[in-house]
């Protein structure tokens, strides 16, 4: 119990924990501050230990579409120089004491340049991956006129995970257009020209330097020990001796938790004096 | 083909469940020989369960964790087994199968009610962690239904115990499965909580997320806990610790079945 009771104190005192939103090809160097991040109290920044890059991420899918796996491929700084991790979701990965976990949520950046009259804008976009074949992922984007401009991202097939995207513009709940928009192919809906500049995946990864899960855990696994050894030991002795009279002793003993067997013994006292 | 095998297995074990809970009823209450019958029917039904369960994995290629048919099949197995078990070796125990095994039926029922539908397994769902998780919590599950039944008994006035349910066993040997069951729960509940935990790290990056079931199962948790306390160290016995665990149990039941139904969770994204 001591154990874990400093295993868990050691995890509040010094957790950091964050995560990164990465695109592919993009790279993060040490120091950078992780977002969404849990501190302990001795903790004044969760930061990245080590420099990395998001390589590639590869995306499974199931037969109607659904997410099957997913895997990024990163390049880690090391101590020793650089090196490559593949992170597949859902098995935690330790480099140079800190652990990577590489989250499950993923989908598509979309770079777009957005032209009204005589203003432009470059913006990228991010949507999840499609649930399935058959429900897309959608954004929508507040436009400055009122208009809402509405991407649809479509799953094409399963197999090669290529997303079709379609971009509707829509006034007061009323659609103005809708367009498939195309790498290099510049298009025009209503008064809003749209063109896709670059498509690539995003993804999240997961970033843990907290110490003391070993403790903690190490703590669990003593206390499950010593109540294994405390359940798999004999809790009651009953000793049976023949006296020289002829007559049969048996002597009884509650070895540990002897209140536990209160009424065993209680019991076994009224059999003893002619009771059932 | 194996959906509707999976089905036609289930339906026949629930068949078998409901024909061992007649024949168990009139051993019972009626005194009837039945008890050979009895216990062929249960097991013939617990094997037909099994096979439904095994047909339908081998269709869909994982294990009964996903949809809600699956994790409530997997409950009533789990329950049904720890039944037999129980009312097999003690005879004097076979009343607490007038509970549990229409605990399994009406699990089966509401399982068969939601239908086999194909659910594909997301990339969290996998390693031995999520195996070891679901085996305690389905064990957790038998144990707690088995200490429940046990406690009904007991939370009856005697007077009703007495003139009318003779076939009850004593109260004091009703209270101590009861207690011991009730441990076996609290036990393995917890570990299943761990195992969880350490199955969310690798899954999200974090052992404890205050999702609304891992609240609620935290809550049942100490609830048991509770329990246990009340009894070792303050001398609960009888109806008053009866209640408790009745209550602990419904607490069970939200944890499990409830709270997926009513609140966003991680898991009830795939249970409901």
């Amino acid at each position: 119990m001591l154990i874990a009771l400093a295993g868990i104190t050691l995890i509040w005192l010094t957790q950091a924990s964050g995560l990164l939103i990465l695109i592919e090809g993009e790279s993060r160097a040490a120091g950078t501050a992780l977002v969404s991040d849990e501190r302990g109290p001795l903790v004044q920044e969760s930061a990245l230990s080590a420099g990395l890059a998001l390589d590639r991420v590869e995306v499974e899918h199931w037969d109607n579409g659904e997410t099957r796996s997913v895997r990024g491929v990163y390049t880690i700084e090391t101590d020793s120089g650089q090196i490559q991790v593949d992170l597949v979701a859902n098995e935690p990965t330790t480099v140079g004491g800190v652990r990577y976990i590489q989250d499950s949520r993923v989908g598509h950046v979309y770079a777009m340049r957005l032209t009204r009259e005589d203003r432009t804008d470059e913006q990228e976009f991010f949507l999840a991956e499609p649930e399935s074949l058959e429900q897309p992922a959608y954004l929508d984007i507040p436009l400055q006129t009122g208009e809402v401009l509405r991407l649809k991202s479509v799953l094409l097939d399963s197999a090669s995970g290529a997303a079709n995207l379609v971009a509707r513009v829509e006034r007061s709940g009323l659609v103005v257009g809708e367009q498939a928009v195309v790498e290099g192919e510049p298009a025009a809906i209503g008064e809003l020209g749209v063109e896709l500049l670059d498509t690539c995946r995003w993804t999240i990864l997961v970033v843990d330097s907290t110490p003391g899960y070993g403790l903690l855990f190490g703590g669990f696994g003593v206390i499950s020990l010593g109540a294994a050894l405390l359940y798999l030991a004999t809790p009651r002795e009953v000793t049976i001796t023949r006296e020289p009279e002829g007559d049969v002793r048996a002597d009884w003993h509650a070895v540990r938790f002897g209140r536990l067997y209160e009424r065993e013994e209680t019991l076994l006292r009224a059999a003893a004096a002619g009771g059932k | 083909m194996s959906m509707s095998t999976a089905m036609s297995l289930l339906v026949s074990a629930a068949v078998a469940y409901v024909g061992a809970f007649v024949l168990l009823l009139g051993e019972v209450v009626l005194k009837r020989h039945w008890r050979r019958a009895t216990l062929v029917l249960g097991w013939v039904g617990l094997v037909l369960h099994g096979a439904a369960i095994a047909t339908l994995w081998l269709a869909v290629g994982h294990g009964p964790i996903i949809t809600r048919y699956e994790n409530l099949s997997s409950y009533a197995w789990a329950t049904a087994v720890i039944a037999l078990i129980t009312i097999t070796r003690r005879r004097s125990l076979k009343p607490l199968g007038l509970f549990l095994l229409p605990l399994s039926f009406i699990l089966l029922g509401i399982a068969a009610y939601a239908g086999p539908e194909v659910a594909n397994m997301p990339p969290t769902f996998r390693g031995v962690w999520l195996v070891v998780h679901v085996v305690l919590y389905f064990s957790a599950f038998g144990a707690a239904a088995v200490a429940v039944s046990a406690s009904m008994f007991v939370a009856l006035p005697a007077a009703v115990r007495s003139m009318h349910m003779a076939w009850v066993p004593e109260a004091d040997e009703l209270d101590l499965v009861a207690y011991r069951y009730g441990g076996a729960a609290f036990a393995l509940w917890g570990a299943g909580m761990l195992a969880g935990s350490v199955w969310a790290y690798s899954a999200w990056g974090r052992y404890w997320g205050w999702d609304p079931i891992e609240t609620w199962s935290l809550v049942t948790w100490l609830v048991l806990g509770v329990y246990l306390h009340l009894r070792r160290f303050f001398a609960w016995s009888g109806r008053r610790a009866a209640v408790l665990l009745v209550i602990a149990f419904a607490l069970v039941l939200v944890s499990l079945f409830g709270t997926a139904l009513v609140s966003d969770s991680i898991h009830s994204v795939y249970f409901s």
